[in-house]
């Protein structure tokens, strides 16, 4: 197999996805045709039931796509700096960093988001209690995606 | 070019794990540029909660920095951190030999692993406050590692003091560093591309999920994969060589 892509033209092809907040980008110049995607790929505790999985992904549960987007203008939404991997425990086997209900101090970890094995800590911008938890263990977010929601 | 204040560099016999410490010291206000350094470890770890086997002979070292960067631009150190200890390698081992990255910041000797990188950050309003970066480099012995083949400098018949690859290794971080602030990372991933798999190289990703082939790297560092006409970007993941 021979590759044909520019390695500078999709750099900036890249870049542009991720500054776009775009899912992905579809070029075709005459019988060529070019697609980038954005994807996370799963951490390795779920390979497993990831590979049993159909190939084609579930239909999209739109309301909660919804609701996840009402949460972004929530006051109260701890929204995620990065791409990247969420995770709620500090190890697989340990105790979340928070539980619904629970008091937080600003400072203190909400959960992890890894990205090249890098496990970035997100900590509460302020004091005020959990009121809900946006993602789960192994699910990839978005840049800006509102994680938690503490009042 | 404002200079880096110079590297603390703390010796100690067993640690639990060099990160954990340097992780406490940040918390209690630790400067930029600690870098601690111990002789063994009880409690290594590696990614996804795998244990870092680490025996009294090989490398485990963790630097604090400080960088005040947005988060998404985090990747870049990531990679930085495998080509300086890469380069540290070399330069203290006086061999130019055939080490490579492996993404993002493994370095393997063929398809031997020879080290790993592990990075903890402090995320404050969207910015890394604090970044531990943990090392572990195989400089007598090779753990073994089920379904991974491991190797290490003294099978590829290198001799390797710890103080001189510590120190070593602190010039190549604060070289880098200034390179990324210099260019926003531009000299840093071509010369990471020159030290890694070829453009080209069949790739899989977690064992598989994904396979494609290498197509570069994305200005924050992510992996570009090729499959057919469509290119992936990948943020997380396991890779393996085909």
């Amino acid at each position: 197999m021979s590759l044909s892509f520019d390695p500078e033209a999709l750099r900036q092809l890249a870049a542009l996805l991720n500054e776009s907040g775009l899912g992905e980008i579809e070029l075709e110049e005459g019988d060529r045709r070019l697609r980038l995607a954005r994807a996370v790929a799963q951490p390795a505790a779920m390979m497993q039931p990831m590979m049993a999985a159909p190939a084609t992904p579930a239909p999209a549960p739109a309301p909660q796509v919804a609701a996840a987007q009402d949460m972004g203008v929530h006051p109260g939404a701890v929204k995620s700096p990065m791409v990247g991997v969420a995770y709620l425990a500090p190890e697989p086997s340990a105790a979340p960093f928070i539980t619904v209900g629970a008091s937080v101090e600003a400072g203190q970890t909400l959960l992890l988001i890894e990205a090249m094995k890098t496990f970035n800590q997100i900590k509460a911008p302020r004091a005020g209690t959990v009121k809900q938890i946006l993602v789960t263990g192994g699910q990839p977010v978005e840049y800006d995606e509102p994680l938690v929601i503490i009042e | 070019m404002t200079p880096f204040a110079p590297w603390r560099i703390e010796q100690f016999e067993t640690l639990a794990s060099t990160s954990d410490l340097c992780a406490e010291r940040a918390r209690a206000g630790e400067a930029d540029r600690l870098l601690i350094i111990a002789a063994s470890q009880t409690a290594g770890r590696g990614r996804a909660g795998r244990v870092w086997s680490s025996p009294p002979g090989n490398f485990y070292a963790s630097a604090l920095l400080r960088p005040g960067i947005p988060a998404a631009e985090g990747g870049l150190f990531a990679l930085m951190a495998g080509l300086s200890l890469l380069e540290a390698i070399e330069q203290s081992s006086g061999t130019d030999a055939a080490l490579r990255l492996k993404w993002p910041n493994d370095i393997t000797a063929g398809t031997a692993k020879l080290a790993g990188i592990l990075l903890d950050a402090t995320i404050e309003s969207g910015r890394i406050a604090t970044l531990t970066i943990g090392f572990g480099a195989n400089l007598v012995f090779a753990p073994e590692i089920p379904g991974r083949a491991t190797t290490s400098l003294a099978a590829l018949g290198l001799r390797v003091a710890p103080n001189h690859l510590a120190t070593a290794l602190c010039t190549r971080i604060d070289h880098w560093q200034h390179s990324l602030i210099a260019d926003a990372g531009a000299t840093l991933r071509a010369s990471w591309l020159r030290r890694a798999h070829p453009i080209g190289a069949a790739l899989a990703i977690d064992g598989g999920r994904i396979t494609g082939r290498f197509a570069g790297l994305a200005e924050d560092g992510s992996l570009l994969l090729a499959q057919g006409e469509q290119v992936t970007i990948i943020r997380s993941g396991d890779v393996a060589l085909l």
